[in-house]
């Protein structure tokens, strides 16, 4: 008898332990984080993998909804955000790209200029700074919608209508900020190159435009194209996938709107840092 | 609606359109507790269910497993004969097709689609069109709902019942075989909710009722529908249901017709056909 209530009573403080919503020593703390992130991940995962299969599945299905949803997509997430992108792209080729250019040519390297450019603009700054723009712009708006919606009874008011959810409004937006990531990053790199030299020129640096953009054209490789082409489209993804999965994926009270919001915003950062990491692999590989 | 015509006898010999074998249901969301056990059900073709039962019985629930939007947790559960737990992707979808939803609370319309708009997108879906080829076929359903008035508002401009409409507009026009209709008198003004059950008669009649007439394209309109109403005020629907059933203690109970429920000696079929309370 007393064993028996020994028991209930450990199993009590486990169970009150795991309810606590303070953690009881580090380990508790770590452990539950890894828990939670496994979880998400194995959620995230899922959810990548069904909008794949939508994608493979339905791609020749209700095209004459879902295609101008993908066009309006792109016209959001990168379309609208071009000003945006033109003024960061401006800033960034005036403070940073200008600098560079002015101290290379100071120190008489100016044969690495095409190098750096390439290096920082096209492999790392370009991608990122532009994934930054559309989640934060777009990818808000997108948990904020879904996670309403969700809360509102509207996906189950789709399903109702025989209408894939997944479908309407997950696929969408993949495509749509795949696209539109790839095609701001080509803009903001335009733009910040130019603005670059531009800067360079206002500060009577020594350095021609054509020997400029030969150094440019001369350090580029055909793998820099594809692999931009590949990093950029897939911090787009990256980016519809996990807020349209932290608005949809589970059943929401509208209060949670927020807090998911919060946690999308987080996890997408993350996941583009470390996609990031990724390619840095593959150019230190090449 | 005592002046209310006999009803035609459903087809023989076919299959119930939703069947479930003792089922248990469940709320979504992943809730392992079930609401409503060892449930029964057989909803044959041209029938008309009133479902009734308080707050919190699970009405709601047992709607949304019959029409498959959620699964029971445990039983069979048959939509047109094919069991709908053993079925994934586009057979269960165009299986679900066969099915109109009204839900209750809110209607559940497109918040960011006008009243047009929710109307046309499950025709374009289905159809794979621009609204341009069912513009027709909108406005048609609209005038059927009274609704031309508000088609470009957007649902947050709607009160209750004008919203509610629009959602059986938008079910109707989808042209399902059978019809769920969670509470949909809940709240309405006297003239809303004659107007819903003038439009439930000639759903529950077929083509022999009276007008208003709509704007069926395939068969839908030929034969009476098959409905399924839950209520929590069984008075409305004694002389428009054909079946009754009643949710109380977590279980499911076939009343059974007309006449027995109005000389029901159950205290809590009495209690819902009773009045509501009004406050003193």
């Amino acid at each position: 008898m007393d064993q028996g209530s020994g028991r209930v009573r450990h199993v009590a403080d486990v169970l009150a332990a795991l309810e606590s919503p303070l953690p009881r020593s580090y380990t508790n703390f770590v452990g539950r984080w890894l828990l939670h992130w496994g979880d998400t991940g194995r959620g995230l995962a899922a959810f990548a993998l069904i909008t794949l299969g939508v994608l493979l599945t339905k791609s020749n299905t209700a095209t004459a909804v879902v295609r101008p949803l993908i066009r309006a997509q792109i016209a959001r997430a990168g379309l609208y955000q071009l000003p945006m992108v033109a003024f960061l792209a401006g800033a960034l080729g005036f403070v940073v790209v200008g600098q560079t250019v002015a101290l290379l040519t100071r120190v008489g390297a100016q044969n690495l200029v095409g190098t750096v450019m390439v290096s920082v603009v096209v492999r790392e700054l370009g991608p990122l700074v532009t994934a930054l723009v559309v989640l934060l712009r777009t990818g808000t708006a997108t948990v904020i919608e879904l996670g309403t919606a969700r809360a509102l009874g509207e996906i189950e008011a789709l399903e109702a209508l025989g209408i894939d959810p997944v479908h309407y409004l997950v696929v969408p937006r993949v495509l749509g900020m795949a696209i539109a990531v790839f095609a701001l990053t080509a803009y903001f790199i335009l733009g910040a190159i130019f603005s670059g030299y531009l800067f360079a020129f206002l500060q009577d640096v020594p350095l021609l435009p054509g020997d400029y953009f030969r150094q440019l054209a001369l350090a580029l490789t055909w793998q820099d194209f594809v692999l931009l082409a590949l990093k950029s489209a897939g911090f787009g993804i990256v980016i519809a996938v996990i807020t349209c999965f932290q608005g949809l994926a589970r059943p929401l009270e509208l209060a949670e709107v927020s807090v998911v919001t919060t946690r999308a915003l987080v996890a997408s950062l993350l996941t583009c840092v470390m996609l990031d990491a990724l390619f840095l692999l593959v150019y230190l590989a090449l | 609606m005592s002046d209310a015509r006999p009803n035609p006898a459903p087809p023989a010999h076919a299959p119930p359109v939703v069947e479930l074998v003792d089922a248990a249901i469940a709320g979504g969301n992943g809730e392992t507790i079930p609401v409503l056990e060892a449930v029964t059900w057989a909803v044959a073709p041209g029938s008309f269910w009133v479902v009734g039962g308080l707050p919190g019985a699970g009405k709601s629930q047992l709607l949304q497993t019959a029409a498959g939007l959620l699964r029971p947790l445990r039983g069979a559960h048959r939509l047109f004969g094919s069991d709908l737990t053993a079925l994934a992707g586009p057979e269960r979808d165009e299986l679900r097709r066969r099915v109109g939803f009204v839900f209750a609370e809110g209607a559940r319309l497109f918040g960011h689609l006008s009243v047009l708009q929710n109307i046309a997108l499950p025709l374009c879906y289905h159809g794979d069109c621009g609204f341009e080829a069912v513009a027709d076929q909108v406005r048609g359903w609209l005038q059927a709902g009274e609704l031309e008035g508000f088609a470009r508002w957007l649902p947050g401009r709607l009160n209750q019942g004008w919203r509610r409409r629009v959602a059986l507009v938008r079910a109707l026009a989808l042209e399902p075989e059978v019809l769920f209709l969670d509470d949909p008198l809940a709240g309405l003004d006297p003239r809303q909710a004659a107007w819903w059950l003038n439009l439930l008669t000639h759903l529950a009649t077929g083509p022999a009722g009276s007008p208003p007439r709509l704007p069926f394209r395939r068969s839908a309109g030929e034969h009476p529908f098959t409905l399924v109403v839950a209520t929590d005020q069984l008075g409305p629907w004694v002389e428009l249901g054909r079946q009754f059933a009643l949710l109380a203690g977590h279980r499911w109970r076939d009343v059974g017709g007309r006449a027995e429920v109005t000389t029901a000696a159950d205290p809590r079929v009495r209690e819902l056909l009773a009045p509501p309370p009004t406050a003193t």
